[in-house]
C-alpha cells in the first residue's frame, strides 16, 4: 500500500463518518429522503459558487451551497403546506428540479467549470492525491482530506454540544417544545450540517454516495444497538470498514472507488440484517423457535 | 430559428424517429406516474428508477451486445429486486420506509456505477452509450431502438387504459376495494410492474438520475389543475408530451446535451407555474382570494356601521360624511375612500359632493350583516354556553362569512328571535 | 357556568380558538381552572381534548385568544410546565434507554453545553422509583410494555419538578393496576399544591379521580368541581352529537379559507 492509496482510504473514511453522524439523526428522524434531497439538490449551488469565485477551495461554496441546501428544505414544507403537495411529491419535484438545473448548467459551461456529469455521479475521489494544499512552498498533503478533516471536526463539536437538544428534538419534538426547546432551530441547524457536508464531500464521493454513507452506516448501527450514543460510533465503524473494503474491491476491479464503497455499505448492511445479535432476522428466527 | 423550423417541419425521417419515441416515452411514463403519485409512491418511483441501473449493465454484460431487449429485461429484473429489497426491509427489520428505500436507491445505484465503470475500463467497443442512461439521449432513439420501447410504451397505455377504473378506486379507497372482493394484491403488482417498465423506458429520454420527475411531476402539476381522475391523467401525459418534445429539440440543437435535466427543466416549469398560478388550486389565486375576503369584509364593514348609524336615528338614508363614519367605527380615511368608491360602484351607495347615502341595495346588505351577526351572538351564548361579553369577536368574523342556506338554519334553530344577547333588536326584512 | 372566584388561577384561557386548516376544532374556549387540583378533560373522540392541552402549551398556532399560567404568558413560565404527551406520538424504537427518557425531564433546567450531573441522576432516580420503575433503569424502551412506557414518560415529567403538568390520556393500554398507582402518584402531586390536568377517557373513573372536570366537545360545555358539574344533562350535551350548525360553518371557513379573525390578517405567503 502506497501514500496514494492510504490518502483516498483516509479521505474516504472522514466523509464516511461525517455522513454516518448525521445520518443517524436522519433516519431517526424519518428524513432519509429529505438528506437524499439535500445532496442533489446542492448541485446548481456548487456550480454557481465556481463560477462566481472560479476555484473550488473558497468558503463561499461552503456557505453558499449550504444555504441552498436549507433552502430545498425550506421549499419542500412550502410546497408540502402552501401548496398543499403530498410531501413524497414535493421532495420528488424539488431535488429532481434543482439537480436538472446543476447538471445543465455544467454543461452550458462545460469550459468554465472544472465538473463533469460523472463527476457530477460518483466523484473523482482517486484524483485526490493529485489535488494537495501548498502551504509556503510545500505540499503538505491532499486538500481533500484537510477539508473533509475539517468538517468532521465541525460536525462531532455539532453533535458534542447539541447532543442532548438533538436527542430530545428527534425523539419527542412535542415534548422538546413544551419545555421550550426550539425544534425549528435544531432542524434547520442539522439540515445546514447535512448540507455542508454534503458539498464537502461532493467532488470526492459525488452525489449518490454521500446518500449512501448517509444511510446505510446508519441504518446497519440502528439494527445493532439500542443506545444512541454507540448507534453514532458504529456508524462510524460501519462507513469507514465500507471505505476500506470498498477501496480495494474498486482497485481490483478496476471501477469507480465511489461505486464499490456504496456497494461495500450495501452489503455490510445486508451483513446486519441477518446477523445481528439483537436485531437481526436470523435471531429473530431462532428466538422464534421454542415458543413455536 | 432556422433550425426550429427545421426541426418542426419533420423533414428528416430522423427528427420524426426521435420525436415519436421521446413524446411516446415521457407521456407514458407520465400516465403510469399519475397512478405511481396518487398511490403516494413517489420516492418508491424514484428507488425504482436508480436501481435499474445495474440492471443495464448486467444485460449488457451478459449479453455482451446494447440490444435493448437484453438492457430492459435486465433493467426490469433489477428494478423488481429493489421493491422487493424495500419491501423486505420495511417487513422484516425495524428500519421505516423512507430509509430503506434511501437505502436500497443508494446502494443500488453505486453498484451500477461500479459495473458501469468497469464496462468501460473494459474497453468494449460498444459500450459507449451505456452512459447516456445517466442522463438520458433522446437522439439515440433510432431504428430498432425505437421499434422495441415504443412497443412497450404501448403495452403501458393499454394497460392502463384497461385497468383504469380499479387504479383510480385503489388510489381513491383501498380499504373499499378490498371489502368490495377486488384482487388488490394483484392490481397492486400489476401497477407496480407497470411502475417499472415505465421507468425502465423513460430513462432512455430523461436517465436513471432524474427519473423520477417524469413520473412524479407531470401528475404534480396536473393535480392543480383539476379533481377529476381522467382529467389529471390525460394533462400529465399532455405535459409529459410536452416535455419530451422540448427534449428531443434539445438534443437536436445541442448533441452534446443530455436530455434529462432540460427534460426535467421543463417538467418542473410546468409544474411551478400550475403551483402559483392554477384556478382554485393554485398559490396565487389564494392569495387573491384572501384579499377578495378582506374587501368583502371591509365593504361590509362599512354598509354595516351605516345601518347601525340608521338604526340610531330611525331613519337610514340620511346623508353621511367620512368622519361620522370613523366616529362610529375605525377606518384609516384613505381606506375608507377607496371602500365608500367602490360601494358606490357597485351601487350600494349613492354619493352626493361630500356625503353618502345608502341604497335600498346597500341597507339591505348592511341589514343582513348585523341580523346575522345579532343571531351568531345569541347562537354562540345559547348553543355554546359562551358569556355574552365574549361572543362579539366571533360573531364580527361569521357575519360576512355566512351562507343564505345557513343563515336561514340558523334563523329556524333559534326559533325567529327578536333579540340579541344585549338586547339590540334582531332586524328582518 | 361554575364561574367561581378562583382567586390564584393556575390556568386561564380566553377566548380560545383553534383551527386546522381553518376549521375550528375549538370555539371560543372560556375558562379558569384553580391551583393544586387534579383535572380531568373528558369528551367524545375528536372533541379537541388534546388539541386543547397542545394549544394551552403553545403547541399550536391560535386563531384567537390568549392563554396564561400563573398570570404569565406561556413563553415565560415554560420550565414552570410539564407534558405527558400520548404514549403512540413517539417511536419507541428510538434507540435510548429508561434513564435516558427520564433525565430529558432535567434538559430544561440543564441548558446547552452542560451534561446532567450527579444530582440529575439522583432525581430521575427518585422520580423512577416513585413510578415503580427503579428494575428497570436500564432498559432499552423497545423492550417496554405499554404500561411501563406510559410509566417512564411520567417519571420523565415528575423529573422535572414542575408546577402544572398536562397529560394526554395516561391511562390507554394501561393495567388496572398501574392505573391505580399513578392516581396516587397524581393525588400526592396535588396535595403539593401541583396542578394536574389530564385528559380521560374513562367515564366510570371520573367521579372517583378528578376534583375538577372540564367537558368538552369542540366547545366548552363545562367546567368547574366534578360534584357539581358531572351531571346527567351535561354529559347529555358532551356526547349527545355534534351541533350541525357549527361544523357546517367550520367547513365553510376552510373552504372559501377565511380568516378565523376579522382583523387577523394571516400571511398566505
Amino acid at each position: 500500500m502506497n501514500n496514494n492509496d492510504l490518502s483516498i482510504i483516509f479521505t474516504a473514511s472522514l466523509v464516511a463518518s461525517s455522513c454516518a453522524l448525521l445520518g443517524c439523526f436522519l433516519i431517526l428522524r424519518k428524513m432519509a429522503m429529505v438528506g437524499d434531497a439535500i445532496s442533489h439538490a446542492v448541485l446548481p449551488g456548487i456550480v454557481i459558487a465556481f463560477l462566481i469565485s472560479g476555484s473550488r477551495d473558497s468558503m463561499t461554496m461552503l456557505i453558499g451551497a449550504g444555504l441552498i441546501g436549507v433552502l430545498t428544505t425550506f421549499l419542500i414544507e412550502f410546497l408540502h403546506k402552501k401548496a398543499k403537495l403530498q410531501t413524497d411529491a414535493s421532495i420528488g419535484v424539488t431535488f429532481t428540479w434543482l439537480f436538472a438545473i446543476g447538471v445543465v448548467l455544467i454543461s452550458l459551461f462545460a469550459g468554465k467549470v472544472d465538473l463533469d456529469q460523472d463527476c457530477v455521479l460518483y466523484g473523482e475521489i482517486a484524483y485526490v492525491p493529485l489535488d494537495t494544499l501548498i502551504v509556503g512552498g510545500q505540499s503538505i498533503g491532499p486538500r481533500a482530506l484537510y477539508i473533509m478533516g475539517i468538517i468532521l471536526t465541525i460536525i462531532i463539536l455539532f453533535i458534542w454540544i447539541g447532543y442532548k437538544e438533538l436527542f430530545l428534538t428527534t425523539f419527542d419534538p412535542a415534548y422538546a417544545s413544551a419545555i421550550g426547546i426550539s425544534t425549528t432551530l435544531w432542524h434547520y441547524l442539522l439540515m445546514g450540517a447535512v448540507s455542508a457536508t454534503t458539498v464537502a464531500s461532493f467532488e470526492s464521493v459525488g452525489a449518490i454516495l454521500v446518500v449512501a454513507l448517509l444511510i446505510a452506516p446508519a441504518a446497519t448501527a440502528y439494527l445493532i444497538t439500542d443506545n444512541l450514543k454507540w448507534m453514532l460510533v458504529i456508524a462510524c465503524i460501519a462507513g469507514i470498514v465500507a471505505s476500506i473494503t470498498g477501496y480495494f474491491f474498486a482497485v481490483w476491479l478496476d471501477g469507480s472507488i465511489a461505486g464499490a464503497i456504496a456497494a461495500m455499505a450495501g452489503a455490510i448492511f445486508v451483513l446486519a440484517m441477518i446477523f445481528s445479535p439483537t436485531h437481526g432476522i436470523l435471531m429473530k428466527k431462532i428466538s422464534a423457535q421454542p415458543e413455536s | 430559428m432556422n433550425s426550429l423550423f427545421e426541426f418542426f417541419s419533420f423533414a428528416d425521417p430522423n427528427i420524426r424517429f426521435v420525436v415519436i419515441g421521446s413524446v411516446l416515452l415521457t407521456a407514458s411514463s407520465a400516465i403510469v406516474g399519475t397512478f405511481t403519485f396518487l398511490h403516494k409512491k413517489s420516492l418508491v418511483g424514484d428507488a425504482i428508477a436508480h436501481a435499474v441501473l445495474p440492471g443495464i449493465c448486467l444485460g449488457f454484460i451478459l449479453s455482451g451486445t446494447k440490444n435493448p431487449a437484453y438492457l430492459i429485461t435486465g433493467a426490469f429484473i433489477t428494478g423488481w429486486i429493489s421493491l422487493i429489497g424495500v419491501e423486505y426491509i420495511t417487513k422484516h427489520t425495524r428500519i421505516k420506509d423512507d430509509t430503506a428505500i434511501g437505502l436500497v436507491l443508494s446502494v443500488f445505484f453505486g453498484i451500477g456505477i461500479l459495473m458501469l465503470t468497469v464496462i468501460q475500463k473494459g474497453g468494449n467497443a460498444s459500450q459507449s452509450g451505456l452512459d447516456h442512461f445517466l442522463f438520458g439521449k433522446a437522439a439515440a432513439l433510432v431504428g430498432d431502438d425505437l421499434i422495441v420501447f415504443g412497443a412497450v410504451a404501448v403495452t403501458l397505455l393499454i394497460a392502463v387504459f384497461l385497468l383504469f377504473k380499479e387504479f383510480s378506486l385503489l388510489a381513491f379507497d383501498k380499504e373499499y376495494a378490498k371489502a368490495i372482493g377486488l384482487p388488490v394484491r394483484w392490481i397492486d403488482l400489476v401497477l407496480t410492474s407497470l411502475t417499472v417498465l415505465a421507468v425502465v423506458i423513460g430513462i432512455q429520454a430523461v436517465g436513471v438520475v432524474l427519473m423520477a420527475a417524469i413520473l412524479i411531476t407531470p401528475a404534480a402539476a396536473a393535480r392543480f389543475w383539476t379533481n377529476k381522475i381522467n382529467v389529471m391523467v390525460l394533462l400529465a401525459s399532455v405535459f409529459g408530451a410536452f416535455s419530451g418534445l422540448s427534449g428531443a429539440y434539445i438534443s437536436y440543437i445541442a448533441p452534446a446535451m443530455p436530455t434529462g435535466p432540460w427534460i426535467v427543466i421543463v417538467i418542473s416549469t410546468i409544474a411551478f407555474i400550475s403551483f402559483f398560478f392554477a384556478p382554485k388550486r393554485g398559490v396565487i389565486n389564494r392569495v387573491l382570494r384572501q384579499r377578495n375576503i378582506r374587501r368583502t369584509i371591509n365593504d361590509e364593514n362599512v354598509l354595516k356601521t351605516l345601518y347601525q348609524l340608521g338604526e340610531e336615528n330611525k331613519d337610514y338614508f340620511i346623508q353621511r360624511n367620512k368622519e361620522e363614519i370613523i366616529r362610529r367605527r375605525r377606518f384609516s380615511p384613505e381606506a375608507l375612500g377607496k371602500i365608500l368608491q367602490r360601494l358606490e360602484n357597485q351601487g350600494y351607495l349613492d354619493k352626493t359632493s361630500k356625503h353618502w347615502v345608502l341604497t335600498e341595495e346597500g341597507k339591505a346588505r348592511g341589514q343582513r350583516v348585523v341580523r346575522i351577526h345579532r343571531l351568531w351572538e345569541l347562537y354562540l351564548t345559547t348553543h355554546l354556553n359562551i358569556a355574552p361579553d365574549h361572543v362579539h369577536d366571533d360573531a364580527d368574523t361569521i357575519e360576512h362569512l355566512l351562507t343564505p342556506e345557513l343563515e336561514v338554519e340558523l334563523e329556524r334553530l333559534l326559533n325567529y328571535p327578536k333579540v340579541d344577547p344585549h338586547k339590540s333588536e334582531i332586524p328582518y326584512s | 357556568m361554575d364561574n367561581e372566584n378562583i382567586v390564584y388561577p393556575a390556568l386561564e384561557v380566553h377566548d380560545l380558538t383553534v383551527a386546522f386548516d381553518r376549521k375550528p376544532v375549538l370555539w371560543n374556549i372560556d375558562l379558569t381552572l384553580p391551583e393544586g387540583k387534579l383535572v380531568g378533560i373528558v369528551g367524545p373522540n375528536g372533541a379537541g381534548k388534546s388539541t386543547l392541552i397542545k394549544a394551552v402549551m403553545g403547541l399550536l398556532p391560535l386563531s384567537s385568544g390568549y392563554v396564561k399560567l400563573f398570570d404569565q404568558p406561556i413563553n415565560d413560565v415554560r420550565k414552570r410546565i410539564s407534558y405527558v404527551p400520548q404514549r403512540e406520538s413517539v417511536d419507541w424504537d428510538f434507540p435510548a434507554s429508561v434513564l435516558d427518557v427520564v433525565l430529558m425531564g432535567r434538559y430544561s433546567k440543564l441548558g446547552l453545553f452542560k451534561r446532567p450531573r450527579k444530582a440529575d441522576y439522583d432525581v430521575a432516580l427518585d422520580c423512577l422509583k416513585k413510578v415503580g420503575m427503579e428494575a428497570y433503569i436500564n432498559r432499552q424502551i423497545s423492550q417496554l410494555s405499554g404500561g411501563q412506557q406510559q410509566r417512564t414518560f411520567l417519571a420523565r415529567a415528575l423529573a422535572q419538578q414542575a408546577d402544572i403538568y398536562f397529560m394526554d390520556e395516561p391511562f390507554a393500554g394501561v393495567d388496572a393496576a398501574t392505573e391505580k398507582a399513578i392516581i396516587n402518584l397524581l393525588r400526592t402531586m396535588t396535595e403539593a399544591k401541583k396542578t394536574v390536568i389530564v385528559v380521560h377517557h374513562d367515564l366510570q373513573s371520573v367521579t372517583q379521580y378528578f376534583d375538577w372536570l372540564l367537558m368538552l366537545n369542540t366547545r366548552l360545555i363545562a367546567c368547574g368541581p366534578t360534584s357539581t358539574v358531572f351531571t346527567q344533562q351535561n354529559l347529555q350535551e358532551t356526547y349527545g352529537g355534534k351541533l350541525t350548525l357549527l361544523s357546517d360553518v367550520g367547513d365553510l371557513i376552510r373552504r372559501e379559507n377565511f380568516p378565523n379573525r376579522e382583523g387577523v390578517t394571516r400571511k398566505v405567503l
